[in-house]
């Protein structure tokens, strides 16, 4: 069963930028989705749709099985939605901020004090119920935001970056909020990051997207071994061997190309790496080349995701739509 | 349906909570309105307008006529209770600026539902106001028909409403609040100076006299003054009609411009 069916789906803004050219995916009920992509590239729209907050040019979306444009209505009662702005209101109480969501959301009286307090100590929040939101850290917002994302019992929860601007530790204590709210609860989670190592130990499946359109998607696994390629990293125990090693790299095994160069070592990219290293290893012992050490690197998600991806902010015009209103609060900024 | 219909109604309510909540929590605000127009009381009211006693209609009070005092009164009332409903439509900028505006729009709740919530509250508010500038007159000594103040109740809640949906249609369709003040410029201000708040439509030169009657303002004012301080210039029907019409054209605007909002 699918949580997400997503069909050709398109949007196009009035002034005719086109933010979404026909994308189509699916996200499997109980899984993580990371959904990867540059700034502007077409995420937050995506989401707005699926959320139905924004209605799509042309395609279908359904969630949960119901279609986002037909029966809005049944698709938000079942899903939760972590904003990457915080979205709380900071003169109520994290007590007062959750009554409020439960009860825009159908729940009553006693099972919203229970939910309230199992939540509060399920993101380790207990005695903070009754202090203004304004006191609260940003780590403790989000924590928050996570926890009244899961109220009313959602069967899909979407995050939009839930970890950005936070430090490390607070990263860290967050996804475990969420992996365990999603074991405990078979929740399915659609994730937007720019943390693609996040992505990469979190997501059961990665689509990347780039100027509207979805440009690969498979596992974290299956996109490394597509569209990542190996290096053969060899690290030399001085300069003068390094030297030595390039210029016969240059005259005997032509089809390798240096990556990376540092000091004492290099990265080299060729095809079937993994047969040439025995090779290559020979050819260094006899010529009195000495290695420290000679080993392959695999890509990590995140060399596929700048492969796949152009970069939109270094003068590349990519596919960026900005909304008029903030291209008019950029501008007064610069 | 019912377990629907019963959730709208909820959401009203926490969302008239929340109006309520901030409002009680933003003393420098309630403070504010309350100061405004009394310093207006004391300016106008003292100072230039004792010497003046108004012609008065038909029904005058026992004096024989009534205080530009009394008159001024009711139009304060009125710019205050526009002034808060206002602001409390005008809050949905804060709300999309700070976020917070997604978290309602993405819960299974009607956009109408969003509206009245938000309506509701500020009628609230813009009555405890109406109250607080009674009960300072009062003070003041100012003289009153007191039982008329629960008669011009609907007559408050009407202009509320009015008021409410001007802010919750402007702000539906604003991103910042450099763009409000702009509309507060040229729109709410010219709405409420230029409306029979400060000047009755008798003293009003003729060019004058136009405006004042086709803004709606200056019926509601005047429906107030008619049971307020029994003395009013149009006749209520006139009074009572516009006012329900200028309330019910701009409630639906703003629930027309809330559905079509997208975030």
């Amino acid at each position: 069963m699918d949580a997400i069916i997503v069909e050709n789906l398109t949007k196009t803004y009035a002034g005719g930028v086109q933010a979404l050219k026909s994308i189509s995916f699916r996200v499997k009920k109980g899984t993580i989705f990371g959904f990867l992509g540059p700034n502007g590239a077409g995420k937050t729209t995506t989401q707005k749709i699926l959320c139905t907050l924004l209605k799509p040019t042309s395609g279908n979306a359904i969630v949960m099985g119901h279609d986002v444009v037909k029966d809005p209505w049944e698709v938000r009662r079942k899903i939760g939605v972590v904003f990457q702005d915080p979205a709380l209101d900071d003169k109520l109480t994290g007590k007062e901020n959750l009554e409020y969501h439960a009860r825009l959301y159908g729940l009553r009286g006693d099972e919203i004090k229970r939910k309230i307090k199992e939540l509060m100590s399920l993101v380790e929040l207990e005695g903070w119920e009754d202090k203004l939101v304004s006191s609260y850290s940003g780590g403790m917002r989000r924590k928050l935001e996570v926890a009244r994302s899961v109220m009313h019992d959602p069967e899909l929860l979407f995050l939009d970056e839930p970890t950005i601007g936070l430090d490390a530790h607070t990263r860290k204590k967050i996804w475990e909020h969420i992996l365990r709210i999603k074991k405990e609860k078979g929740l399915t989670i659609f994730l937007t990051t720019h943390y693609i190592e996040e992505a990469e130990k979190l997501c059961d499946r990665v689509a990347v997207i780039d100027k509207g359109r979805i440009v690969a998607e498979g596992t974290p696994e299956e996109l490394k071994k597509k569209f990542g390629r190996k290096r053969l990293v060899v690290v030399f125990s001085s300069e003068a061997d390094k030297k030595k090693a390039l210029e016969m790299l240059k005259r005997e095994m032509g089809e390798m190309r240096v990556i990376v160069e540092k000091e004492k070592s290099v990265e080299l990219e060729s095809s079937r790496i993994e047969e040439k290293i025995s090779a290559l290893r020979k050819l260094f012992v006899r010529r009195g080349v000495r290695l420290i050490e000679l080993s392959v690197k695999y890509p990590s998600l995140e060399d596929v995701y700048l492969e796949l991806t152009e970069d939109v902010e270094n003068g590349n015009d990519g596919g960026a739509y900005i909304p008029p209103f903030r291209k008019r609060r950029f501008s007064r900024m610069a | 349906m019912r377990k629907r219909t019963t959730n709208e109604l909820q959401a009203v309510y926490i969302i008239w909570m929340r109006h309520m909540k901030r409002f009680v929590r933003t003393k420098g605000r309630v403070l504010g309105s309350v100061l405004q127009p009394l310093f207006f009381l004391l300016a106008f009211g003292m100072g230039v307008g004792r010497a003046l006693t108004l012609g008065g209609g038909a029904s005058a009070g026992a004096s024989g006529g009534i205080t530009y005092l009394q008159f001024l009164l009711c139009g304060l009332i009125g710019m205050s209770v526009i002034f808060a409903s206002v602001m409390a439509g005008i809050a949905v900028i804060w709300d999309r600026q700070f976020g917070f505006l997604k978290e309602v729009l993405v819960a299974p709740v009607s956009r109408l539902s969003i509206v009245l919530g938000r309506t509701l509250g500020a009628v609230t508010t813009a009555l405890i106001q109406a109250c607080v500038i009674v009960l300072i007159a009062m003070m003041m000594r100012i003289n009153l028909n007191l039982p008329g103040f629960i008669s011009a109740v609907p007559f408050i809640i009407a202009l509320s409403i009015f008021a409410t949906g001007i802010g919750l249609t402007v702000s539906s369709r604003m991103q910042d609040m450099e763009s409000f003040q702009f509309v507060q410029n040229i729109f709410i201000m010219p709405m409420v100076f230029l409306s029979t708040a400060f000047m009755p439509i008798t003293l009003a030169p003729e060019w004058l006299r136009n405006i004042l009657l086709i803004n709606p303002v200056s019926y509601i004012l005047d429906g107030i003054r008619h049971m307020l301080i029994g003395s009013g210039e149009i006749g209520l029907v006139y009074d009572a009609f516009v006012a329900c019409i200028a309330a019910t054209i701009t409630f639906v605007l703003s629930a027309i411009s809330f559905s079509r909002m997208e975030v």
